[in-house]
């Protein structure tokens, strides 16, 4: 198990080569001075001379790429363009509220997701199995934005009770965060329905109801942790997406997160301020990638022999 | 001695699916004695695991349904206990093997846990050394080594699973072993082992045995009464001896022998016989056989045959009177 943690680890390396490569020759390749966009379009051609010079960006495409490589291997990965700030003061300065938003969408996507999938798998082809089949069908096709609407139309400008925008104080995350919740909730509780319905029908199932074991055990001793495997996973996706920032959530919401992060640099071509966001959220994908997988392997028995070998 | 231990009387059971109803079981009778064994033997879908589920009152929720009869355990009603009162008895009183090892076990738990379970749930004042204890007993009695127990089930083979089902089975000595078809999904070799094995624990612990199987060389060896099965219906029933040696047959049970075997002829496995057994959605009137049957007469075609009482034998069949 610690020799494939490690291996996992180690496979990232390239990974992140790869991934701060592409973005650097998107950013360099693609039309756009950021010296230019600074100075804005009056500035004389000697001024945006000089302010490449500053930032860097006179070099050459592989000169620029490995210079930048050196010092990041060294941990420097340069300063904003535009804050002249190191790049991780500001990802770390948005980080939280992203940080925030994803983990309460995700938790309760599992709290309601698990939830209501074990209750509907219960009572299959019930009226309220119906019914809640039904409502996450309809919530899975509703997009993002229109949700968000909808709740800031109803919760704070009818209601007046939640603010409709901002991050400072944790009912400012209310609304974002069941907004981001719905889809996520929806998936899970669809999984979980099926892969539960599944469950139930196999054979370990009817051993145990041979025993003579209750009802209850065997929906949440014998099936649920059999049945939780695939969830776990889309559990594991879901906070990946999620901790990329959500940009159309953080827009709507006006959250200063890493989605308004990035797309704030993209416009204003702050290569640096990128290729650091973008590299964080990848390894945090990554990280949680490895930990959904190590606990997968701690549910399942089989697979841990698997990652063992 | 003879002491009835299980007793059915006219069982029929129905399968509500989209489509129809399944006529699985149809006027079923059987009778078991304390510590007998019964072969319960017939084609794939002849109602056979169907009987046995009903007896354990485990058909599935909603689909299966026992649309008449009765079924008595010591005297007792079956049919009338509650969901709660029959999780007392199942594992306790009534154990059941299914067919496959190599998914009646839970992927996510140890071994030794899954026979422990079974103990904690009908011995609930057992401490935790005694479990373990009965746990170890229990792997020794089936042949394997107790320090297993903490190994997952895919870290045994197919027969060492039946052997741990069979320990599950056994744990609280039930009076009445239910095992559907328990070693067909084993090797050839091991078959015998685990078989002779049960065979054994069954004796020791004075259980009775309804052995459901396609073998009737496992039959002649293992049990005392046998009952054919056919689209539901048992259409002969009897001591092994009748079986074996009697003169008069249904004619399907002409069939699945071929020729009747002496009892020393071991393993001689079902006779294919031609055409198929008829869609339990959709049975012919009269005697199911009939569109198979060499002796098809045209009260065959009408009328259910009534049933033939020659001693302990009975045959349901319009060629006896
Ligand atoms: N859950 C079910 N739903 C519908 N039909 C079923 C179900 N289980 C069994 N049957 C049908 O009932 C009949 C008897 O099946 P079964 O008792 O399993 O036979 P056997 O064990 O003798 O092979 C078969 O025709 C089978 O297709
Ligand atoms: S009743 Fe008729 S059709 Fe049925 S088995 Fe007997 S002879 Fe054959
Ligand atoms: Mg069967």
């Amino acid at each position: 198990m610690h020799k494939y943690i490690i291996k996992r680890l180690l496979m990232l390396i390239p990974v992140m080569l790869g991934i701060s490569f592409i973005l650097y020759s998107i950013m360099t390749l693609t039309p756009g001075d950021p010296a230019q966009l600074i100075l804005g379009p009056g500035a004389t051609e000697e001024a945006i001379e000089l302010k490449r010079q500053e930032l860097g960006t006179d070099k050459g495409f592989w000169e620029g790429y490995v210079d930048w490589l050196t010092n990041a291997v060294q941990g420097d990965f340069g300063t904003s363009y535009r804050s002249k700030e190191p790049v991780f003061n500001e990802v770390f300065a948005r980080f939280p509220n992203t940080l925030k938003l994803a983990s309460s969408a995700i938790i309760l996507s599992v709290i309601f997701g698990i939830g209501i999938g074990i209750f509907q798998a219960v009572r299959q082809y019930s009226m309220s199995d119906n019914i809640i089949s039904g409502i996450t069908l309809v919530l899975t096709s509703m997009p993002d934005f229109w949700i968000g609407l909808i709740l800031i139309i109803v919760f704070a400008v009818w209601l007046k009770v939640l603010p409709a925008s901002g991050a400072n104080h944790w009912y400012n995350f209310i609304m974002p965060a069941l907004t981001a919740s719905v889809g996520y909730t929806a998936g899970t509780i669809r999984l979980t329905r099926s892969s539960m319905l599944e469950v139930i029908r196999s054979d370990y199932i009817r051993t145990a109801r041979a025993k003579g074991a209750a009802e209850k055990t065997i929906i949440f001793k014998h099936a649920l942790k059999n049945a939780l495997l695939p969830v776990v996973t889309l559990i594991g996706i879901n906070l990946g997406w999620q901790l990329g920032g959500t940009i159309i959530v953080e827009q709507i919401f006006a959250i200063p997160g890493i989605g308004t992060l990035m797309i704030g640099a993209v416009r204003s071509k702050d290569t640096p301020l990128l290729m650091a966001s973008v590299l964080f959220v990848a390894f945090l994908s990554a990280l949680i990638n490895l930990i959904t997988d190590i606990l997968y392997a701690y549910i399942d028995p089989r697979i841990k022999a698997e990652y063992s070998k | 001695m003879e002491e009835k231990l299980l007793e059915i009387k006219d069982l029929c059971v129905e399968y509500h699916t989209d489509e129809d109803n399944v006529y699985a079981v149809n006027h079923v009778d059987l009778t078991i004695n304390k510590g007998e064994t019964l072969g319960l033997v017939g084609e794939t879908g002849a109602g056979k695991t169907t009987t046995a589920l009903s007896i354990m009152k485990l058909l599935p929720i909603k689909i299966g349904e026992i649309t008449s009869g009765e079924i008595k355990l010591n005297g007792s009603s079956i049919i009338s206990k509650s969901e709660e009162e029959m999780r007392k008895i199942r594992g306790k009183d009534i154990s059941m093997i299914f067919q496959d090892p190599m998914t009646s076990l839970n992927p996510v738990y140890t071994v030794g846990d899954q026979v422990a379970e079974v103990i904690k749930l009908h011995y609930p004042d057992y401490n935790s050394s005694q479990v373990e204890a009965r746990v170890d007993e229990l792997f020794l009695m089936v042949g394997l080594p107790p320090e297993r127990k903490t190994e997952f089930p895919h870290q045994f083979s197919g027969g060492m699973k039946q052997r741990i089902v069979i320990a599950m089975a056994l744990a609280c000595e039930p009076q009445l072993l239910l095992a559907d078809e328990p070693t067909t999904a084993l090797d050839v070799t091991i078959q015998a082992q685990v078989l002779q094995m049960m065979k054994d624990l069954k004796e020791k612990l004075n259980t009775a045995m309804i052995l459901i199987t396609h073998d009737l060389g496992v039959v002649a060896q293992t049990c005392d009464q046998v009952a054919i099965m056919y689209a539901g219906e048992i259409i002969e029933n009897g001591t092994v001896e009748d079986i074996f040696e009697g003169k008069d047959h249904h004619p399907y049970t002409i069939g699945l022998f071929g020729s009747i075997p002496d009892m020393e002829t071991k393993s001689k496995r079902l006779h294919p016989i031609d055409g198929l057994m008829p869609d339990p959605s959709n049975l012919p009137k009269g005697c199911k056989f009939n569109p198979r049957c060499p002796h098809c007469k045209d009260i065959c075609r009408e009328q259910e045959p009534p049933v033939y009482v020659n001693g302990t034998q009975t045959i349901r069949c319009h060629l006896f009177k």
